[in-house]
């Protein structure tokens, strides 16, 4: 986080609904890449944002240090949507191949991919789509989901590894 | 101490990600040449990385949960 990044977040902190707004714009799609993995349902997704959003500002004197603020942001945008998570369904993740004998094609792969991502624990599928859909570089998505750069190297080391065994047969016929 | 090896699914998804330091780079590539096991699994991840690099090109993550195409 550079000085400007961090002025900008202390003076939010401090009350200033300008600077505010824009770190909604600069976090938006990050807090929505996260409780969409989480949920994935866009339009609960959609109402963690606003619901974390309206939280954080009524509480953002909590943070003491302006560079946990995307951090502290992302935090609570993951509690909300388990929050929603728990009223709705159970949790649970096999790392186990789906559907090895069928088919192989694009909406096949599709279909294994989001099946494959549906399997990982939350905080996996966040990092991922930060990454992928957001195309986040990973010193970003460190800051905003409050990881060290060791554990991020883990988490999309074995998020991969989990969905390439998933979709092996899938890897196997782009030879 | 962390070794290409041990932690190769780490190193190369942080490899296709262009997130390693040159001396990793150069350690992990070397690794690579002589280790037959770990080129598998290379040759898998970049193949996974493509497919989400290619689903990400198409579609939001929206629409990938909705299995449209």
């Amino acid at each position: 986080m550079d000085a400007s990044e961090r002025e900008q977040y202390r003076a939010a902190i401090q009350g200033d609904r300008e600077a505010f707004e824009m770190i909604i714009r600069t976090n938006g799609r990050a807090l929505f890449a996260i409780a969409y993995g989480i949920l994935q349902d866009r339009g609960e997704a959609e109402d963690v944002v606003q619901d974390s959003l309206v939280k954080a500002w009524k509480t953002r004197w909590r943070v003491r240090d302006p560079e946990k603020f995307p951090a502290w942001l992302a935090t609570i945008a993951r509690h909300r949507a388990h929050d929603i998570l728990r009223k709705r369904r159970p949790f649970s993740y096999p790392c186990e191949g789906i559907g090895e004998n069928e088919p192989i094609d694009t909406t096949a792969v599709d279909q294994k991919l989001h099946s494959a991502l549906a399997t990982l624990p939350e905080l996996h599928r966040a990092a991922l789509t930060l990454r992928y859909f957001e195309e986040m570089d990973y010193r970003s998505i460190e800051n905003m989901l409050g990881v060290s750069n060791g554990a991020l190297r883990g988490i999309l080391g074995r998020s991969l590894a989990c969905l390439r065994k998933q979709l092996r047969p899938a890897l196997a016929s782009m030879d | 101490m962390a070794t290409a090896h041990n932690e190769i699914d780490n190193w190369l998804a942080a490899d296709l990600h262009g997130e390693l330091s040159a001396d990793e780079r150069s350690a992990l590539h070397a690794h690579l040449v002589e280790c037959a096991v770990c080129r598998k699994t290379h040759h898998e991840t970049k193949a996974m990385n493509k497919i989400l690099e290619e689903t990400s090109l198409r579609k939001d993550p929206i629409q990938l949960s909705n299995n449209e195409c």
